[in-house]
Formats: C-alpha cells, sequence, structure tokens
C-alpha cells in the first residue's frame, strides 16, 4: 500500500487550474456561488493545515525510533485478534478524519502491520475516535453512541478479517499490486 | 486542540535531544511523505469545497425523515456519502434535527455514512490503497451504516 501518486496528470492539473480560476474570477467579479466555494475551500485548508503536518510529523518521528519488530509483533499478521484490539485503541485516540489515519496506515503498514489490521484500524478511525464520541453523546445521547460502537466494531473486525483472508487468497492479483507499489 | 500540539512539541524536543540525526531524518521523511501526498489532497479539498451544502440540508431531513424507512434510510446514507463536515458541525446539527422528530436511525445513518464513507476522500485514499481496496473499503463501510442504522431504528423502537 504504498504512494503511486501521479497527480501530476493532465486531468487534474486542469481540474485544479479550472477551479482556482474560477474562483478568481469570482472574487473579482462578485458572484456569490464562485466566492461561497472559495469560502469552502479556505476554511476546509486551514482545518487540514492544522492537522496534518503535526501527523507527518509524527509519523516521520514514529518511522526513525520505532522498530520494525515492535510493530511486527503487536500488529503483524501473527498477532490475531490481539492486534485488531490493539488497532482499535490506536484509533480511538486519533484526532481527525480519514486523511489523518489514511498516512498513518500507511506508516503501520510499511512497518509491518498485518492488512486486516490495518482495515481494522481505518473503520475503527472513523467511528470510535473518543473525543469524537464524547462530544457526540452531549448532542444525540449516549445511547446512540453505544450502539453505533457495539454495532460497527464487531462489523469492522469481522470484515478485516475475512478481508485479509480474501486477498491472501487472491494474492496473485491483488497483493503483488500492492508490492509493487511499495517497492515502486 | 492546543494540547496536542503541545505534546507534539514536547516528543518534537525529547526525540531531538536524544538523537538530532534521527530527528533531522525524521523530519525530512515526514516533509517528503507530506509532499508526496499534497496532490491528491488538493484534490480532495476542490471536491470538498464544491459540495453545496447551502442547500437545504434542513428541508431534506423535514423530507426524508417522515417519509417510509428504506427511502428515508438510503437518501441519508447517500448524503452522508457525499457530504464531508468536520464533528463539531454535524452533531449539534443532528442534536436539532433530532429535537425536530427527525428519527435517530436516519440520522445514524448519516452521520456513520460521513465518517465510514468518502467519496470526497477518494482521491486520497486511492493514493494509498490503490483503486480497488479504496472501493472495497468503502463499499464495506456503506454496508456497516446501514446495518448501525437498522439496529438503532429498531433500539429506539423506530423500525419494525
Amino acid at each position: 500500500m504504498g504512494l503511486k501518486l501521479k497527480s501530476k496528470g493532465f486531468f487534474v492539473k486542469m481540474l485544479l487550474g479550472g477551479f482556482f480560476f474560477i474562483i478568481l474570477i469570482s472574487g473579482f467579479l462578485g458572484f456569490d456561488p464562485g466566492r461561497q466555494v472559495g469560502q469552502n475551500f479556505l476554511t476546509f485548508a486551514v482545518s487540514m493545515l492544522k492537522l496534518l503536518p503535526l501527523a507527518f510529523l509524527m509519523i516521520g518521528l514514529f518511522e526513525v525510533w520505532i522498530k520494525s519488530e515492535t510493530v511486527e509483533k503487536h500488529l503483524g499478521k501473527a498477532s490475531g485478534v490481539i492486534g485488531h484490539l490493539w488497532a482499535i485503541v490506536l484509533a480511538g485516540m486519533v484526532v481527525g478524519p480519514l486523511y489523518v489515519a489514511l498516512p498513518v496506515a500507511n506508516a503501520l503498514r510499511e512497518k509491518g502491520a498485518g492488512t486486516g489490521v490495518i482495515f481494522t484500524y481505518l473503520g475503527a478511525s472513523a467511528v470510535c475516535r473518543v473525543p469524537m464520541a464524547i462530544f457526540e453523546t452531549s448532542f444525540l445521547g449516549i445511547k446512540f453512541t453505544a450502539i453505533r460502537f457495539l454495532v460497527s466494531l464487531p462489523l469492522i473486525l469481522m470484515t478485516s478479517i475475512i478481508l485479509e483472508r480474501y486477498l491472501e487468497q487472491n494474492s496473485d492479483t491483488i497483493m503483488k499490486q500492492e508490492n509493487e507499489q511499495s517497492t515502486k | 486542540m492546543y494540547y496536542v500540539y503541545l505534546i507534539a512539541g514536547v516528543v518534537l524536543l525529547v526525540s531531538f535531544a536524544a538523537d538530532p540525526r534521527k530527528t533531522k531524518k525524521g523530519v525530512f521523511i515526514a516533509v517528503t511523505r507530506f509532499g508526496k501526498i499534497i496532490g491528491a489532497l488538493l484534490v480532495m479539498l476542490v471536491l470538498v469545497s464544491c459540495l453545496p451544502f447551502q442547500v437545504s440540508v434542513n428541508e431534506f431531513f423535514n423530507i426524508v425523515g417522515h417519509k417510509n424507512t428504506v427511502i428515508g434510510i438510503l437518501a441519508a446514507s447517500l448524503l452522508g456519502s457525499v457530504m464531508m463536515l468536520p464533528g463539531f458541525i454535524v452533531f449539534p446539527f443532528c442534536g436539532v434535527l433530532a429535537q425536530k422528530g427527525v428519527p435517530y436511525f436516519i440520522l445514524s445513518a448519516f452521520t456513520t455514512t460521513m465518517m465510514m464513507v468518502g467519496v470526497v476522500t477518494y482521491p486520497v485514499e486511492k493514493a494509498y490503497l490503490g483503486h480497488k481496496m479504496a472501493i472495497i473499503r468503502n463499499i464495506l463501510g456503506f454496508g456497516i451504516a446501514l446495518v448501525v442504522a437498522l439496529v438503532t431504528g429498531i433500539v429506539f423502537g423506530e423500525i419494525g
């Protein structure tokens, strides 16, 4: 699951270029929907910039300090269900949405965490972030949040384990691509 | 939020004190990885900011909340999959909707898909997982969200 980003593609360049062009023009001409979109863009960009540099800094330090053996032992294929539980605990402490969890998952994967564990981590980090859950209960009640946790976690665990098995059986097709990507 | 910065600062200092060379290497890794993904992040940002959440979501839920169960869940899930809003906006908003009488299972479908399924985060997800895995993950997330919503409806006595 290494990076294989080739967003330098022509289409993407056109999209981004066109987008910023339209936003700029809207700003000058006072075209309100365009201004609104520009406003949205800024708001989201700022909230992302508050989180991402920190996340990547921690990933960088994780990369140089934590030994592969440690990750492999606790989150690797041999770790079994305990590895998945660790992944849930890790995910519970994450601050920030999927675009933060993904690079973290990528770093864990490169240090030897199992595929299934990674999927558990991604799923759990979507649903079970503790700071967010506390906030949620204050608006929707503890019953609402409890149901979400109790129903989604077992399902996430189950699907991750099944997915890992499936990927192993079809290792010729998918895992090969994955390896090629990570060796790039 | 600030305690996160504080922790990060302390970790960085401790790391530097322990081994400056390693720390520099770590920071270098951080910068290069961030640089690699920034294109996909930009695409995601553009998609997010084009989402028409000025469209009256309020009205949407008033309609969806009182229609039949299946259509309600599906519509709320699809909306949740497409939209991406931070938690501090979504949950207060859903709190208000709940008071207005929108069923909890509808809100559950909406918030769970918003967290588990990301149409707009797809460019970033694809960069990390490859398109096949990204699609599988999103479909599974959607399915799980549907189950969560159904159970919510049953427990709250809104379904069945």
